[in-house]
């Protein structure tokens, strides 16, 4: 069934081509999303996939299945983003907070979108004190031991954590509330 | 590193229910994989993904996404509005076209129109005294007006007829078309030729008009009762007297005619008055004789010089008479 709409699409048959975008269009966005964790970039990558497949139609191979045709072409576009996203510093917190709201909303899959997770943090940090905002930056955004900082801005060590781990407790407040209701409505 | 361990890892940011600590050892494994490592993984993970077909559901997303697909392979909606919308732009396009045409038509009657009223127009060409000037006519014949003459011809000249108006003396070379006759009308006379090359005299001063036909043949009619037409054939001369309203044909040696055009004068034992005129005619200066036993005498030579002076001398020497230049006139006594 496949091949033959593979072969329809080599063929030249745009409505094939519509048949087998619709697909896997939601499978392919589910895979790219979890990987990239942007629904732009997603977009973005799905789209210049499909572009690419039937641009290059003629030169498909019938007898390769599609899925490893679509792993193919999306691979480096999704491949540099990877990267990008697996080294930035706030991912790890976007990781949390989203396991956390996963299993209380019970959805399999997550759609928190990263960038959308960093727009609200930046909103969410108007939330806190002075004090809790530079601790936080500080240890979470630029890295600095605790004991560092809490020398620089002279406290003591234990304060340091309190203010770090208010900041956390309110952010994440903050944040489960934007992003839940984000949750329901997108 | 345990390749189960790393899929294990993917699989599980892929989930985003990664833990930090697992988190930071998947964040170095990954630095540590080379561009085709991963793919493997990758891929890998993607089969399995797929496998497991926890397929979404096509949303609106995802139409979206087909739109735009659409647009760049040129399938798309927004395609056909286009072309909807070419099809509006050819409609306005068509109707401007049409407002074209009629602003066109409109302009070019009114052109017409313009250029009909243009026609009646009349054209004049003018040599002063002492000057010479040579018209060419739109279909190619060339007038050659001698001094005080006038040649005056409509804008549609050569459309219908070829008809000209003259005053003076004028050398004419026309251009042969049998279809069209030539029609030179005078106060006096009127020629018609097809093509021929004559000189026309009929200044308004003068009693006779006079037509020396070089080549060719000429028919000319005096325009008053009784209106016959002559036939002249060359080295022929019509001449007609205002006075006795005669026209007569007579030969004669028409290079005294022509001598005008050739800037010499030529003389056969002329009669003096005649040489008188017709030098002063051609340097355009009025002779004024207070001595009048000269008009006897006949002269027979030629002038060849643009200088009145050198005539005038050596008529002097032969008539022994004197002379005065005041302005335009030459006065001449004994």
């Amino acid at each position: 069934m496949e091949k033959k709409i593979l072969q329809e699409v080599k063929r030249g048959t745009y409505n094939s081509f519509i048949v087998l975008y619709k697909n896997w269009s939601p499978r392919l966005y589910s895979f790219i999303f979890s990987l990239v964790k942007s629904k732009e970039i997603t977009q973005d990558i799905l789209q210049e996939t499909f572009v690419t497949l039937w641009t290059h139609r003629a030169s498909i191979d019938t007898e390769r299945s599609l899925k490893s045709y679509l792993f193919t072409i999306s691979y480096h576009l999704v491949l540099k983003e990877f990267k990008y996203k697996v080294c930035h510093p706030r991912m790890s917190e976007y990781i949390e907070l989203s396991s956390e709201l996963n299993l209380s909303e019970n959805t399999t899959d997550n759609k928190i979108d990263f960038d959308d997770f960093l727009e609200k943090l930046e909103y969410a940090k108007k939330k806190l004190t002075p004090k809790q905002k530079e601790v936080f930056t500080l240890i979470k955004e630029c890295n600095y031991s605790v004991a560092y900082v809490a020398n620089k801005l002279g406290v003591n060590e234990q304060t340091a954590r309190n203010h770090l781990a208010t900041a956390i407790k309110t952010l994440r407040k903050e944040l489960r509330e934007y992003l839940s209701l984000f949750l329901l409505f997108f | 590193m345990n390749k189960q361990r790393l899929s294990f890892l993917l699989n599980k940011y892929r989930l985003n229910t990664i833990c930090p600590e697992e988190y930071a050892e998947f964040l170095t494994q990954v630095n540590l994989l080379s561009d085709k490592e991963l793919k493997e993984f990758f891929n890998i993970e993607w089969d399995q993904f797929i496998s497991s077909s926890s397929s979404d559901l096509y949303g609106e997303v995802h139409d979206e996404i087909l739109m735009s697909i659409n647009n760049r392979t040129g399938h798309g909606f927004e395609k056909k509005r286009f072309m909807f919308s070419n099809n509006y732009i050819i409609r306005i396009a068509a109707s401007l076209v049409i407002f074209l045409f009629l602003g066109l038509a409109v302009n070019m009657y009114i052109d017409k129109k313009t250029l009909c009223f243009s026609l009646k127009n009349e054209i004049s060409v003018n040599a002063g005294k002492g000057e010479k000037a040579t018209v060419t006519l739109p279909d190619g014949s060339v007038v050659k007006l001698n001094s005080e003459s006038q040649l005056t011809y409509q804008q549609n000249f050569g459309l219908d007829n070829r008809q000209v108006f003259f005053l003076g003396e004028g050398y004419f070379k026309v251009k042969k078309n049998p279809k069209k006759e030539f029609i030179v009308m005078t106060k006096s006379v009127k020629v018609r030729v097809t093509g021929t090359t004559f000189n026309l005299s009929c200044y308004d001063r003068c009693d006779q008009v006079q037509m020396a036909l070089i080549e060719g043949s000429v028919m000319i009619s005096a325009l008053q009762f009784p209106e016959k037409e002559y036939k002249v054939s060359p080295n022929q001369k019509a001449i007609f007297d205002k006075k006795s309203g005669v026209l007569h044909i007579e030969n004669s040696l028409n290079e005294f005619d022509t001598a005008w055009v050739k800037t010499k004068l030529t003389f056969h034992s002329e009669p003096l008055k005649n040489v008188l005129s017709l030098v002063g005619r051609k340097y355009g200066f009025s002779i004024k004789l207070e001595d009048y036993t000269l008009l006897n005498e006949r002269y027979t030579g030629c002038f060849d010089s643009e200088n009145i002076d050198d005539v005038l001398s050596i008529l002097t020497k032969h008539f022994k008479f004197k002379y005065q230049i005041r302005k335009n006139t030459i006065f001449i006594s004994n």
